[in-house]
């Protein structure tokens, strides 16, 4: 009975505290609940985004004299290859060969079933048909006749009726059942594709051991939306397949490799999410605990009050448990409301994560239950002013200096041995995570807060509020020293915010920039045109075309090991810094420059054939012509280059000596790539090689980074901006709230509004300045740390640090707001007449 | 001699219409430097209304309240010692003393020698450093007095002062006030319930229903 009168006084005079606690615990609740939910939407998306990738699921390869007698599941498609040694075209009295290649049969629906695994870039889709490149080499178009070399039968002709990319060419050309690392290094330049019966009519006669037989199935995709839980259970079906079929045939299973990489995905996603996110969750449940607690002076007087008419320590604690119960739930219920509406808004995921509950209301049970556990008699009612004398044991013992130099130590070891936390090897899905290097962040984040609570207490305070308090500099100096407690927790908390915003913003930013400049890498620029005939005249004149830069490529041998031979115009290019080594990229490419037949090589090359700068070098090409070269410097990356090894000349020189086929790489006016791919390919027709940097980002990004790492950081970014303005803002108020009677009775003193304002502003300004100047130093040295330890994530490494102006603008102008506003609203209160505070307090 | 504050037909209602609340009504006194009042009434009658609007805590709902002596401002320029504790929490006993003086404009030094001087005078030099919720409820009323002593007004209201102190203690507090305003030749309005502290003072008013009888 005592509880239900007890909650409806409550619910009737406290209605504002009681929503401000559960606010707060709202607060702590909605960021871990939609991480959770963008986490289950982000697995949920790669699943079906390695569905969607893979063209064929399965690739059933029947083994040599075998035949099976096993149905295939889903829907499934015979395929057959024939290994032929080579094409012939004639044109204009000229014979243009190939080396080997392959030849498919397809059935006629095979396209329909299979729609990912060709594209028609021109002609019918019915017929034989050309792949890209294959068309290229002998100049054919659709209408062409070729010749098929067959082995052991005569030439065949076969006129074309299409022209194909094989966007999937990888997975349609591997190696079923080959152990790791025996797959081919590329797929074959030269593929023929014919229907079902033309195939019978041209291989049947061939030798068996040039021919084999697949069936391409697709299985059925109700998979669980966890890419792991999916891998499991396609890679089980795959291995049951194979087990009923008992030796007669293999299984390539293209969607579990596929989803094996999500599942590495999905592992990448929880290692960003614990170093990005999980700082935000502690600050949030901090900052919530801040707001809940702030109730709490007045719980304790009104249990003083109940104690002392004879109310038992159990009914005290029942009482509090039903606060508890009534804050931590509304809580909890708005938090998760919340973090539903923004996650269906956000990622279209209602699927918040159950276990911010638990969170939620555990901050409701410290903040609410815990005290009242404490406060079991009538003295604990009192309010200590000053709070204890002796400084913290923390304090004395310089916990938080020994925290940031372990920090700074294992940072160091880490950094010198070229550690990374997440290792992504080449060729590998699997990433590798050392929970160890988690320890340098951590002791950063702990020891900076500690650092900056120390700072705000030890701060000569009467000398820095002395500008806008005047004459009363000791008076508010003496007032902020005995209320150092709050003033700490608000200037630490909100210094804490400056720094995640800071350091999130900054890694997201360079990560979106190394992402870029990994597109960049791989196209070349925002259009690459290969295999073309076109002047650069003719292409500059496209429009939506800025600039077409010719790049010569051919390959050449150093010694016995074969390298990509580029040839550019070094006045002309231009490369980032980290592209090359022993100077900047402009000093480098002027050193190319200034000698016709300079080279620029890798690292590698420099180290396998001891060279020294100005050695020559001579370079073998593929009809073996010996060209001499000088080495001039160092290369480390390069547009459409491989990362190991290759070599960069003078592109007047190399036509002179070596000549090759030229690329252009086209910058943009700012018309999107994609659009002025899709005219120059208008314009040049389907034969020549034409890409842009934005599908190509999408192609290299994993499925995680191409798309949903946006999602995460947009939460963070959002929320980092909530936690400053809360932080400094709502913060500040709570605790103004706490000093009404201060201000009440100095007024009553006759203090004017004017010198009331300096009481406020001071501390506004105090903590401002030390969450700006402090939140700002040590959000640079985490996100140095962060980019660091993060490294493996980013390919290539930045230069510096991406700082994204816009945002830490918008975060400024925001935390200066709050600040502002809680000041005025403080101020504003301050004013009322002193009796009306006094009497309602 | 010019008049301290004058009062004619002052009211103080609180509320509106017919749920209003008149505290206060028709009251018309005078104080001038040097009188000693102590008004007497019963809970409720409008003593602490009547204060604040002597203060200029309160501003008055009719009739006129003036303080020729101080101007239209008289908050700040009236030592004014409340019922129950009105130290500032998160200042020490020296620093809640010099504050009005601070206010006031005095240079630091200053108000810290006027602060303990006026603590000497009370004879709780020895408790300077302490925060007011180290005092007891007679040693924090005692400090109370002492700050309105440091500011040296000319008027002081004391809102019944001894409420929550033992005899001796009320005794010393009112001997305290009465020997301030003598020596500042400071009007005194003393609230109070006591007899005994009325019977200290030369003049009692009293107040019944809100309205003042002199």
């Amino acid at each position: 009975m005592l509880i239900l009168i007890w909650l409806r006084g409550l619910l009737a005079r406290r209605t504002g505290t009681l929503a401000a606690a559960a606010a707060g615990i709202a607060l702590a609740v909605v960021l871990p609940a939609l991480l959770g939910a963008f986490l289950s939407a982000a697995k949920a998306t790669m699943t079906t985004r390695s569905i969607q990738r893979v063209p064929v699921d399965w690739q059933v390869e029947r083994q040599p004299g075998q035949s099976l007698s096993v149905p295939m599941p889903g829907t499934s498609r015979e395929v057959s290859f024939a290994r032929i040694d080579g094409f012939e075209s004639r044109r204009q009295g000229q014979t243009l060969t190939t080396g080997a290649g392959q030849v498919l049969g397809l059935p006629g629906d095979y396209a329909a079933t299979f729609p990912g695994e060709m594209r028609l870039l021109a002609g019918q889709s019915t017929g034989p048909l050309l792949a890209q490149q294959t068309a290229a080499n002998l100049h054919a178009a659709p209408g062409a006749t070729i010749t098929v070399r067959r082995p052991g039968l005569p030439d065949a002709p076969v006129t074309v009726t299409g022209v194909v990319e094989l966007p999937a060419a990888d997975s349609l050309f591997q190696r079923v059942g080959a152990p790791p690392g025996g797959q081919p290094q590329a797929p074959p330049d030269n593929v023929l594709l014919l229907p079902e019966a033309d195939w019978h009519r041209l291989f049947d006669g061939i030798p068996r051991d040039r021919v084999r037989t697949q069936f391409h199935v697709r299985i059925g995709h109700r998979l669980p939306p966890d890419p792991a839980a999916a891998y499991t259970a396609v890679t089980g079906q795959a291995r049951n397949l194979e087990e009923r079929m008992a030796g007669t045939g293999l299984v390539g299973d293209n969607l579990g490799a596929a989803l094996d990489a999500a599942r590495a995905d999905a592992l990448y996603s929880q290692v960003l999410f614990l170093f990005l996110g999980a700082p935000a969750v502690v600050l949030a449940a901090l900052l919530a605990a801040l707001v809940t607690r702030a109730g709490t002076p007045r719980r304790a007087t009104q249990q003083a009050l109940l104690r002392a008419r004879g109310a038992s320590r159990g009914a005290l604690v029942r009482l509090a448990l039903a606060e508890t119960v009534l804050v931590g739930v509304a809580g909890v219920l708005a938090g998760l409301g919340s973090a539903a509406l923004a996650g269906r808004a956000l990622f279209g995921s209602a699927d918040v994560s159950w276990w911010a509950a638990v969170l939620g209301l555990l901050v409701a049970g410290v903040t609410v239950l815990l005290p009242a556990l404490r406060a079991t008699t009538v003295a604990a009612g009192r309010r200590p002013v000053g709070g204890p004398r002796r400084s913290h044991a923390w304090l004395r013992y310089g916990l938080d200096l020994w925290l940031l130099a372990g920090s700074a130590v294992i940072f160091w070891i880490t950094s010198r041995n070229g550690y990374q936390l997440v290792l992504v090897p080449e060729g590998l899905p699997q990433l590798s995570v050392d929970y160890w290097a988690f320890a340098g962040p951590t002791l950063l984040w702990t020891g900076a807060g500690l650092l900056v609570w120390r700072l705000t207490r030890t701060v000569p305070l009467t000398w820095a509020v002395r500008p806008l308090t005047g004459g009363l500099a000791s008076t508010v100096s003496a007032m902020l020293t005995r209320q150092r407690a709050p003033l700490a927790r608000a200037a630490t908390l909100a210094a804490l915010a400056v720094m995640f915003a800071i350091s999130t913003s900054v890694f997201d930013t360079t990560y979106r920039q190394q992402a870029q400049v990994d597109a960049e890498l791989t196209n070349g620029a925002d259009v690459t045109v290969s295999h073309t005939t076109a002047t650069q005249g003719q292409l500059a004149s496209v429009p939506g075309v800025a600039r077409a830069e010719p790049l010569q490529h051919r390959f050449a041998y150093v010694g016995s090991d074969l390298q990509d031979l580029y040839g550019i115009r070094p006045t002309t290019t231009q490369l980032h810094d980290t592209y090359v080594s022993g100077g900047t990229a402009r000093e480098i490419l002027d050193r190319l420059a200034r000698r016709p037949d300079a080279l620029l090589v890798s690292q590698e090359t420099v180290t396998d054939f001891q060279l020294r700068l100005g050695d020559q070098v001579r370079l073998r090409a593929e009809d073996g012509t010996t060209v001499p070269f000088h080495y001039a410097g160092i290369i480390t990356e390069f547009p459409t280059a491989p990362r190991d090894s290759f070599l960069v000349a003078n592109a007047a020189y190399l036509a002179r000596h070596m000549p090759a086929d030229t690329t252009y790489l086209i910058t943009t006016d700012g018309t999107p790539p994609h659009q002025v791919a899709a005219e120059l390919r208008g314009r040049l027709g389907p034969t020549v090689k034409i890409t842009d940097v934005e599908t190509t980002r999408q192609v290299i990004g994993s499925s995680l980074t191409a798309v949903d790492l946006s999602g995460l950081t947009a939460i963070e970014l959002g929320y980092a901006l909530v936690l400053a303005a809360l932080a400094t803002g709502l913060l500040l108020v709570l605790g103004f709230a706490e000093r009404r009677r201060t201000y009440a009775l100095a007024g009553v003193l006759g203090a004017t509004p004017r010198q009331l304002g300096s009481f406020v502003w001071a501390e506004v300004a105090l903590v401002g300045v030390v969450a700006a100047a402090l939140g700002a130093l040590c959000g640079w040295a985490l996100s140095r740390m962060l980019v660091a330890v993060l490294s493996g994530v980013f390919d290539p490494p930045p230069d510096g640090l991406a700082v994204p102006w816009p945002y830490l603008g918008v975060l400024a102008v925001l935390g200066a707001v709050a600040l502002l506003a809680a000041g005025a609203a403080t101020v504003l209160a301050a004013r009322r007449p002193p009796l009306t505070v006094l009497r309602d307090l | 001699m010019t008049p301290l504050v004058t009062c004619q037909e002052l009211a103080r209602a609180y509320g509106k219409g017919k749920n209003a609340l008149v505290a206060v009504h028709s009251v018309t006194c005078e104080l001038r430097p040097g009188q000693h009042v102590a008004i007497t009434g019963t809970s409720g009658s409008g003593k602490t209304t009547l204060l604040h609007l002597l203060a200029g805590l309160d501003r008055p709902t009719a009739g006129r309240i003036a303080w020729p002596a101080f101007g239209d401002r008289p908050r700040g320029r009236v030592g004014v010692v409340f019922q129950g504790p009105s130290l500032l929490p998160p200042l020490d006993v020296a620093e809640n003393v010099a504050l009005p003086l601070l206010i006031a404009g005095a240079g630091e030094a200053e108000a810290k020698e006027q602060a303990l001087l006026a603590l000497a005078a009370i004879g709780l030099d020895d408790l300077a450093g302490s925060l007011p919720e180290e005092l007891s409820g007679g040693q924090a009323q005692r400090v109370a007095v002492a700050r309105v002593l440091a500011a040296e007004p000319r008027l002081i209201i004391a809102d019944e002062p001894t409420a929550q102190l033992d005899s001796d203690s009320a005794r010393r507090v009112v001997d305290l006030l009465t020997r301030v305003a003598s020596r500042l030749d400071a009007a005194l309005v003393v609230a109070t319930h006591d007899p005994l502290v009325a019977r200290r003072l030369p003049e009692t008013w009293t107040m019944n229903d809100g309205a003042l009888t002199c």
